[in-house]
């Protein structure tokens, strides 16, 4: 991290952490709650609470994210009615676009949709208003409207852009063509994700031409770096978006089986920011060498200890090479203290340190996972379980649930393979959820895996269309939702009967595994017989 | 009307599993055989009830999201779900179900055959009786879509443009650039008319040329069109107009024909009248949607969720906290869905 940034900030924050390197997660908390404190436009505070929520996400801290997002809310309402009160139309259309995102965040499609629908009304010709749309559907998982969203504003930017020709414009141009790959890297398919790494490559040449020699020369006197999820102001918004592409676009990479491009990327983004937790989390990664990773996954941790993703893949690390990594006095360390203790099955000295880090960090889920994890390794389920009811977090939630049930506790067992059942008709959504977890982790007994091989199920699904043809008379299905939970066939399907996609039919069938694709985790379904319910 | 402050907005893409939460997503639409649709997201029904006693008739599954609600001569209609993308069509014998494209956002029916413009697969589905389908593609964003004779008229935001369509053969007939950014689009006779918040302006265009006739300044922020009174020989088509930023809703008369100038006499093209100033507390925060019937007219605020019946005096608060299709007018009621089916007599 660039000392000379932080040094006005620390002063004001680093009371009773003066000892340790500071995380950084807690100085963004801090530089954005320093902007809610200061912050006197309606609009700029709900978006500093929205980036606050984000950065509580990032932190696992769930349930001070749903807060943080519902104070936002909650002034966005408040600003929605002044500005209409006032006959500003322009500003009720951006504040109820920001009530969507809003919306969208929390997990209200729905409204977050229909917001938007609202503000567009009044300024379908607001580029940034589309780019909200795009990423408030992402968010919300409709990748099909985030693309066509973000090409709208694309668009709308591009002739704008040609009109004005300052680099303000060319900036804004970017940060949309930035969504657009975003959305269409979400969509998944082969050309969704070619031309998302064009158009990402095409915003990391034009944020380095020297269009934007200035605002660089800006961000090296000011030594600016905050990142920010919803940036205002240039630099900002500058510094954030030429982060977010290099990741984006070194991620590309990796999976495209480039792991030298996507170093080299990732580096960029460490040069210009030596504390991105993502970056170094993929620099361990990708080290070929046992120091570089200790040091990499080291300064990850400093960056930021609660980040999911990382503590998993360090302990994957730990598990294969028995890494023994450098320490250092930070919060960081002591995480990587309580994994590495857990791997070693010192079960004692890894429930003593994360005690100690949840009366420091009370509302991490990260540190509330690894306490029940040391509970559950000392034999103590009650207590496990009962750490796990204070998870706000979905994810940390089904991490737990999953070692939970890989220490063999019944009650994490789907109820129909405690049974002798021939038939199970409809069996409740969270027994089939759970039994896709343990499906897709192996961790099925013989004797339950048997249970399960005998039984037949009867449930009411809905199926996707295919685009097979069929006779008149007869329907063809390959896959569907029953509840929440996707499930395909070995092969498209021809049933007796007219049936569209989305009808609600009853599904006789048989489990014979899981499968994982690109939208997730699905049961893989042996069909005896369909009808309507 | 104009952004001037530039905020520079980047996305994020931090994916959130959390508790879904129940939608207001309901839409009533009186159907041509008197009878009043509900279509309920919440209970995902569909739902019939006679407008005389409000008993309910019928009741099949619905979609999650709906909020379009279209109907043929017959009584037969479809429900839109934009957000899952299926369109529901149902009758008194069922509903049935048929996914559709990325975002259907306007739908119509000419004779029986249904037609749904899907925004963001930029297409426009033909759906015959039998369930057999064609699909045209379409310009971008597509926002509204209206009907003259048999022919489809779909307008495209982001394009300007209006696309004319036939019916039967399905296929698309022209395309004339008219306007971007309209909020409104409504057709009566030969004429078109569109709605311009930015500009403040509607403008009026040609069917058969789709070319502009006028422009029309019209308020400060005209977003909602609606036709209210039938033209006759003394007088022409009355268009309302609501402006939420002036507080007003403005009546002018819509355009005439050369031959119905000549009829009359004299020839007023689209005058503005203000029927209630800025400073009344009859429309507090600004109405910003119309329904009329030919003889009432009632409005709705979006931003306080809240009806009025407009009336000689000024206005009439009907019903608050109502989803913005949650109601609907009939020839002496109004119908508002308010956790149950509540009629309104209008006065």
């Amino acid at each position: 991290m660039k000392a000379a940034a932080l040094t006005g900030l620390l002063l004001l924050i680093a009371s009773g952490a003066a000892s340790q390197p500071r995380m950084t997660t807690d100085f963004e908390l801090a530089t954005v709650e320093t902007v809610i404190a200061r912050e006197r436009n309606p609009l700029r505070l709900a978006a500093a609470w929205l980036n606050l929520g984000d950065l509580r996400l990032a932190r696992s801290e769930a349930s001070l994210a749903r807060e943080a997002y519902e104070t936002a809310l909650s002034l966005i309402r408040k600003e929605r009615l002044a500005t209409r009160s006032r006959s500003d139309l322009t500003g009720y259309a951006l504040a109820t676009a920001y009530k969507g995102l809003g919306e969208a965040k929390l997990g209200r499609t729905s409204e977050a949709f229909h917001s938007f629908e609202e503000a567009l009304r009044y300024s379908s010709d607001a580029a940034r208003i589309w780019n909200l749309f795009s990423s408030a559907m992402n968010v919300a998982g409709q990748t099909g409207k985030s693309v066509a969203s973000a090409r709208n504003a694309v668009a709308i930017a591009e002739t704008e852009g040609s009109r004005a020709n300052e680099s303000s414009a060319l900036l804004d141009l970017n940060v949309y063509r930035y969504s657009l790959a975003s959305a269409l890297e979400s969509q998944g398919t082969p050309s969704s994700r070619d031309e998302a790494i064009t158009l990402l490559r095409s915003v990391v040449d034009s944020l380095t031409s020297p269009s934007f020699e200035r605002l660089r020369e800006e961000i090296s006197r000011s030594e600016s770096f905050e990142v920010y999820s919803s940036a205002q102001g240039g630099v900002d918004a500058y510094i954030s978006l030429l982060v977010r592409s290099r990741l984006r676009l070194a991620r590309a990479f990796e999976e495209r089986g480039d792991p030298s491009s996507a170093r080299r990327l990732y580096e960029d983004v460490v040069d210009a920011r030596s504390d991105d937790a993502t970056a170094l989390t993929a620099l361990a990664r990708l080290s070929s060498t046992a120091n570089d990773r200790s040091r990499f996954f080291g300064d990850a941790f400093d960056a930021n200890p609660f980040s999911i993703s990382l503590m998993s893949q360090y302990e994957s690390y730990l598990r294969d090479k028995g890494l023994s990594p450098d320490r250092r006095p930070s919060t960081g360390s002591s995480v990587r203290g309580v994994i590495e203790a857990i791997v070693r099955a010192d079960y004692r000295r890894a429930l003593d340190a994360s005690s100690r880090l949840s009366t420091q960090f009370p509302a991490s889920d990260a540190i509330r996972y690894l306490k029940a994890r040391a509970h559950l390794g000392l034999g103590d389920r009650l207590s496990s379980r009962a750490v796990l009811a204070e998870i706000s977090s979905v994810e940390w939630k089904q991490q737990l649930s999953k070692d939970l049930s890989a220490a063999g506790e019944q009650e994490v067992i789907p109820s129909f393979l405690l049974k002798g059942d021939v038939m199970t008709r409809d069996p409740s959504e969270a027994d089939i959820r759970l039994l896709a977890s343990l499906l897709q982790g192996d961790r099925l007994t013989p004797p339950q895996r048997k249970r399960l091989d005998e039984q037949q199920f009867s449930s009411l699904v809905r199926f996707d269309p295919t685009a097979a043809t069929v006779e008149p008379g007869t329907s063809a299905f390959r896959s569907g939702r029953l509840g929440d939970q996707r499930f395909r066939f070995g092969a498209v399907t021809t049933f007796a009967g007219s049936y569209e996609p989305d009808d609600v039919l009853r599904l006789d069938y048989r489990i014979l595994g899981v499968t994982q694709s690109a939208i997730g985790v699905e049961l893989l379904l042996e069909p005896l017989k369909v009808g309507r319910p | 009307m104009r952004v001037s402050a530039r905020i520079a907005f980047l996305s994020i893409t931090i994916l959130m599993q959390v508790r879904a939460v129940a939608a207001q997503d309901v839409v009533v639409r009186q159907s041509p055989s008197r009878l009043v649709v509900v279509a309920n997201g919440p209970e995902r029904r569909i739902e019939a009830y006679r407008t005389t006693d409000l008993e309910r008739i019928w009741r099949f599954d619905g979609p999650r999201h709906p909020r379009t609600v279209v109907f043929a001569p017959s009584g037969r209609g479809a429900v839109l779900d934009a957000v899952a993308n299926s369109a529901t069509i149902f009758s008194d014998r069922g509903a049935r179900s048929l996914r559709v494209g990325e975002t259907p956002v306007a739908a119509l029916f000419v004779g029986e055959t249904l037609f749904v413009a899907c925004r963001d697969s930029r297409s426009l589905e033909k759906i015959d009786e039998s369930g057999t389908r064609q699909v045209l593609p379409t310009a971008s964003d597509v926002s509204a879509a209206a009907t003259s004779g048999r022919r489809i008229y779909l307008y495209s935001r982001v394009d300007g443009t209006v696309e004319e369509f036939g019916s039967s053969p399905f296929r698309s007939i022209s395309k004339g650039r008219i306007a971007p950014f309209a909020s409104d689009l409504v057709l009566d006779d030969k004429v078109g008319y569109l709605s311009l918040p930015q500009s403040g302006e509607v403008v009026v265009f040609s069917l058969e040329t789709l070319k502009i006739t006028q422009r029309v300044p019209v308020g400060a922020v005209p977003v909602d069109l609606e036709l209210e009174r039938p033209a006759d020989t003394l007088s022409a088509r009355t268009l309302a107009v609501a402006d939420p930023s002036s507080k007003r809703i403005w009546r002018t008369e819509g355009a005439q024909s050369d031959t119905a100038a000549f009829t009359r006499g004299f020839v007023r093209g689209l005058i503005g009248m203000g029927l209630y100033s800025p400073r009344s507390s009859s429309f507090p925060t600004g109405v910003d949607r119309i329904r009329s019937n030919g003889r009432e007219t009632i409005a709705f605020d979006s931003s306080s969720a809240t009806l009025y019946q407009v009336t000689k005096k000024g206005s009439r608060q009907i019903a608050r906290d109502i989803g913005s299709e949650a109601f609907d007018l009939t020839s002496s009621s109004v119908l508002v869905w308010q956790q149950r089916l509540i009629s309104y007599p209008l006065r």
